[in-house]
């Protein structure tokens, strides 16, 4: 039963991809718009001259294309128009109908790479007609595009949030130092290995108090941050310095374990703080403190009983009349 | 995504309006035209395009606009818009939604594609009013010049 004939704008307009062939000889009597834009000249040449079956992988014929009407085909142009210099030949869905008239129709559609094919033939919103889909996937993989940059951009931002977070958690705000915390996860670290090796320092300002007392809190600030500067030129570039109070510092000194080496660098440390820093038309004069211990000391490694052990050396040190350094002594404790 | 407490939101808004010596409503069309126009938001504006070849299909979309954004991103919540034509190019659009200033930023959407499609098109937002929670609020258009000026450049596929 004919329901409705289509001539030829009437099926442009319908079907702007279809093609209509002469069952007998395969010869295109009409190819739709979009698919002249995409190869121009298709009618008049036969469909084994224009394009190859390749899935089902047989030789292009009328015969065996309506053999396979209804089920989905994919068919390769053997030519077409490309803007740039993207040669490859265009694959396209299609599935074929016959038709009254010993006619046959090829519907043809792109595949699942329509926004390549799209871009590559240069079609254009007026090449599809009005309620086609091909116009909202490439709406939808634009939309996917935009909402996947804008995501990618806000999880760049929290990155970058989070890393200052744990900056600002590791760094003690006044000095730039590392803090307590800090602290804490480096010696977790050292403590990781096999056989930790690494000496451990505790220095503590001698006078902090009084400049603080007598010429205020900028001033003690300044000190400190004075202080800041010595320690950390005087230790090597993978030591960790720590403010861990108000003028209580730890060293930790990964891979030395060389008692003689530490007491020189905490006397440097010393003696540099021993020179008195201008405040205004003030001087604020200031010492330290040191006590050392070393991983090698002990035959098992307790974190807390090291600190507590380079805090008995500095306190000794404080003990025999300040500014000096003192190595503790844990099997003698 | 990452949405916005209504009331910080609003605060925001008041403060800048008030910085910038602005009603809340024009600053609500300032970033609407701004989301069509701003270089690195380019991918609205083709989105936006996507609603059809002329400026008479985009009106018309707008009765979609809800459902499309849902598509694209499931919990976005757009606006309802009822589209109705007047007749010689005179378009009425009823903007529906659960906060006061749809119908200023969708106008300063407008004006920005007005230009973008190249027409010369008269936009008011006329009357507003509220029934419980939601805002229900008029923008008449009128069409007065369909080929004004060169439309600007939207072809299919991203520049890459």
């Amino acid at each position: 039963m004919i329901v409705a004939q289509l001539d030829a704008a009437g099926l442009d307009a319908a079907l702007p991809m279809a093609l209509v062939f002469d069952r007998q000889d395969g010869r295109i009597c009409h190819a739709g718009s979009v698919l002249d834009k995409i190869a121009p000249g298709l009618a008049g040449q036969t469909l084994a001259e224009v394009m190859d079956l390749v899935q089902p992988a047989l030789a292009m014929s009328p015969e065996v294309l309506l053999g396979q009407a209804g089920r989905r085909l994919g068919v390769r142009l053997r030519s077409s128009k490309v803007r740039g210099d993207t040669g490859e030949a265009t694959r396209l869905r299609a599935f074929a109908v016959p038709l009254e008239g010993d006619r046959g129709l090829l519907a043809l559609s792109f595949g699942a790479d329509v926004a390549q094919a799209v871009t590559r033939h240069g079609l254009t919103a007026g090449d599809f007609n009005a309620i086609d889909p091909t116009v909202e996937i490439l709406f939808l993989l634009e939309a996917r595009d935009a909402v996947l940059s804008e995501l990618a951009r806000l999880s760049e931002r929290l990155a970058e949030a989070r890393d200052a977070a744990e900056l600002r958690a590791q760094t003690d705000g006044l000095t730039g130092l590392a803090n307590r915390r800090a602290l804490d996860e480096e010696l977790t670290r050292l403590m990781a290995f096999r056989e930790p090796r690494f000496g451990l320092m505790n220095v503590d300002l001698d006078h902090f108090k009084k400049v603080n007392d007598t010429l205020g809190h900028a001033a003690g600030d300044l000190v400190l941050e004075r202080v800041a500067v010595i320690l950390a030129e005087e230790v090597r570039g993978g030591d960790l310095v720590a403010r861990v109070g108000g003028d209580e510092f730890v060293l930790v000194f990964p891979s030395c374990t060389d008692a003689d080496v530490l007491v020189r660098i905490g006397e440097r440390i010393i003696s540099r703080l021993e020179v008195p820093i201008p405040f205004g038309d003030q001087t604020c004069r200031i010492s330290g403190s040191a006590g050392i211990t070393l991983s090698t000391f002990y035959d098992e490694l307790d974190i807390t009983r090291l600190l507590a052990d380079a805090d008995h050396a500095l306190y000794a040190s404080k003990k025999a009349g300040r500014g000096q350094v003192q190595v503790a002594q844990p099997t003698a404790a | 995504m990452h949405p916005c407490a209504d009331d910080l939101f609003d605060a925001v808004i008041q403060t800048t309006a008030d910085r910038l010596g602005r009603t809340v409503c024009a600053l609500w069309e300032d970033v609407g035209t701004w989301l069509c126009t701003h270089p690195p938001l380019e991918s609205v504006r083709r989105l936006i395009r996507f609603s059809g070849p002329t400026y008479e299909d985009l009106l018309w979309s707008l009765d979609e606009m809800h459902d499309r954004a849902r598509l694209a991103v499931p919990d976005l919540d757009l606006p309802t818009c009822r589209v109705q034509a007047l007749g010689s190019g005179e378009f009425d659009i009823l903007v529906i939604w659960h906060r006061p200033w749809a119908a200023a930023l969708l106008t300063g959407v407008l004006r920005a594609m007005a230009d973008d499609y190249g027409v010369l098109a008269l936009l008011n937002r006329a009357d507003r009013s509220q029934q419980g929670q939601i805002w229900q609020e008029q923008i008449s258009i009128i069409l007065v010049e369909a080929d004004f000026a060169a439309p600007k450049d939207f072809a299919f596929g991203a520049p890459a």
